[in-house]
């Protein structure tokens, strides 16, 4: 359960000082922990090579469906995960993680090489995901604060993206969120309690 | 010169309550509106999307980011028909803020936040008791049969709760605070003295009103409602207006001015640019109502310039357009708690919960180093 506390409304005096005193915190905080070489930022600030993405088509929706996989609910290739994975990584990311999501596909290409000798497609499910909990451990995010900085000043991580795009696409296509979840077009009503019942599955939509 | 009764300059929120009281009184009223038309029901083309019809699944591009940037934050793949595009109204920000504009009929009453909270007379005296500006002229007795008067049309839903500081009203049936929600409203009212979590009083209608609704809790309404679920000027009282035969309704109308007669000393009409023949046309009338929003009918009497009002209408004192306060809206808290692992809701409730101010209330003690109070929104999830 989460519980979410937006505005303050109305004015509450002399909060403005206090909250440039925070940022300048932050910013001091996000400088220090988060040196980059101007190499390496030049790698993640030049224009992405977005083309390059299109050689990736056929090992997106393999990458998607070992993190939802098919069971008795439709998986993200069900669900066409991968070419909403290209969409949003092509026409809705900001420049620094398309380029850290792209390094990172040729880095899974070369991991898979180096340590199966084979394609991420021909490896065994096995394979699949201990290559992937390699490349979640690599690019974990800092938790809290600091995480918000890191994503803010250093776009995300290859892993993230990839899951991020994932699970969203995945929970709001048709397959995913009427099979997977559980959708409710017209509620017509509201039940602020119910018990959940047992197997009962998340709802689609908030 | 077209004549009327009464012109009204703007059709949001204000607006359309201003042509339904004056078309109700009989008055031949025309509603100026500088944008399109948008009809209730037929012009909500997203209403009944479901989130994979759309391309980006209601993420906004890099392209719509990038070019309107401060729309953006607002509007998303299923709204921004009924949002500004930014680079055809660029402005310019000294200090930062975030001017989000619906230039439309109806305005930003189809994409408000729908909370409905009355001031108190804490809010009336303030200015008297804290020293601060001007006393306002009228106090909460005042307002208080308006308050009346407008919840009982557009239909408020929300609880008695018997708070000074925010006064009940006439209200629906309120919407349900779900479990989480009503743990920390017991934790609350448990740990401190004076300080309360109720639900939101939100134009959404818990049970049909004036033929609209009820709400079908679907949580969608800023793509304006099929169901007519929430008040909007599009949906209660544009039609209501209309139905009373006297209403001139005038979208891509762009008021650059108001036509004031320096003989009677009276504003008699106001000059309308076409936006799509970009002809200028003048009307007249006996009564002007400006309901542009708040910048824009500043900037309108700001261009209303005549030998007696040098400086625009209205603005012998110099202050119009200037001393504009924002919403502060980027502290906050989330948390996540344990229990009611066996707990979930149906249907998506279109509203939040509030905590009305707590702060510098009379008989408190307890000396804070700033005037007044503040209020919190917010909402429990699983």
């Amino acid at each position: 359960m989460w519980i979410t506390i937006l505005d303050f409304i109305f004015t509450l005096y002399r909060f403005m000082d206090r909250r440039k005193a925070l940022r300048n915190i932050l910013l001091g905080t996000g400088a220090a922990v988060f040196s980059v070489s101007g190499y390496k930022w030049y790698g993640i600030t030049k224009r992405a090579p977005l083309p390059d993405l299109a050689n990736y088509k056929g090992l997106l929706p393999e990458l998607a469906e070992t993190i939802i996989p098919a069971t008795d609910t439709p998986g993200a290739k069900d669900a066409n995960v991968g070419e909403f994975i290209y969409k949003m990584v092509v026409e809705c990311t900001d420049v620094k993680s398309q380029n850290k999501f792209l390094s990172g596909l040729q880095d899974l290409e070369h991991y898979c090489h180096s340590k199966y000798d084979v394609p991420f497609e021909k490896c065994t499910t096995e394979q699949r995901e201990t290559i992937l909990n390699h490349f979640e451990k690599e690019g974990k995010p800092y938790p809290g604060i600091l995480g918000k900085i890191q994503h803010k000043f250093l776009g995300d991580p290859f892993f993230v993206t990839l899951k991020k795009y994932t699970v969203a696409g995945y929970c709001s296509s048709e397959q995913g969120a009427t099979k997977g979840l559980a959708y409710d077009y017209i509620p017509g009503g509201f039940v602020a309690c119910m018990p959940l019942k047992p197997g009962q599955r998340s709802w689609a939509t908030k | 010169m077209d004549n009327y009764d009464a012109i009204v300059i703007g059709s949001g929120i204000s607006g359309g309550w201003a042509a339904k009281e004056l078309c109700q009184k009989g008055l031949k009223t025309l509603l100026l509106e500088r944008g399109r038309n948008v009809e209730h029901i037929k012009d909500y083309t997203t209403a009944n999307l479901n989130p994979w019809d759309f391309d980006h699944r209601l993420n906004n591009t890099t392209d719509y980011k990038n070019e309107c940037p401060v729309q953006s934050k607002a509007a998303d793949e299923s709204t921004k028909q009924f949002f500004v595009n930014d680079r055809e109204h660029p402005y310019i920000q000294e200090k930062p803020y975030d001017w989000i504009r619906g230039y439309q009929v109806g305005g930003r009453s189809l994409t408000w936040g729908r909370n409905s909270f009355r001031l108190s007379e804490m809010d009336f005296e303030a200015n008297l008791k804290d020293g601060t500006a001007v006393d306002w002229p009228i106090r909460y007795a005042d307002i208080a049969p308006w308050y009346d008067y407008v919840e009982s049309y557009i239909g408020v839903s929300g609880t008695l709760e018997g708070l000074p500081q925010l006064p009940d009203g006439k209200f629906l049936p309120g919407m349900e605070l779900n479990c989480i929600e009503k743990h920390l409203a017991q934790s609350i009212k448990s740990n401190f003295e004076l300080r309360s979590l109720i639900i939101a009083r939100v134009a959404n209608l818990t049970r049909g009103w004036d033929n609209r609704g009820p709400c079908q809790y679907r949580n969608l309404c800023v793509r304006g409602c099929p169901f007519g679920g929430y008040f909007s000027s599009n949906s209660s009282t544009i039609p209501a207006a209309a139905a009373t035969g006297n209403l001139t309704l005038r979208p891509f109308s762009i008021v650059s001015e108001v036509i004031y007669d320096e003989k009677t000393n009276k504003a008699t009409g106001v000059r309308v640019i076409d936006t799509n023949t970009k002809e200028t046309i003048e009307f007249s009338a006996r009564i002007i109502f400006l309901n542009a929003s708040t910048i824009a009918s500043a900037s309108i009497l700001l261009n209303s310039k005549s030998r007696n009002f040098p400086n625009g209408l209205g603005n012998s004192s110099g202050q119009v357009g200037h001393n504009l306060m924002d919403h502060h809206c980027s502290a906050g808290a989330t948390g996540m708690h344990g229990s009611f692992q066996d707990q979930y809701y149906k249907g998506r409730r279109p509203s939040g919960f509030y905590i009305p101010r707590f702060r510098n209330l009379p008989g408190q003690n307890g000396k804070m180093d700033f005037i007044r109070g503040y209020g919190f929104q917010g909402h429990g999830e699983r």
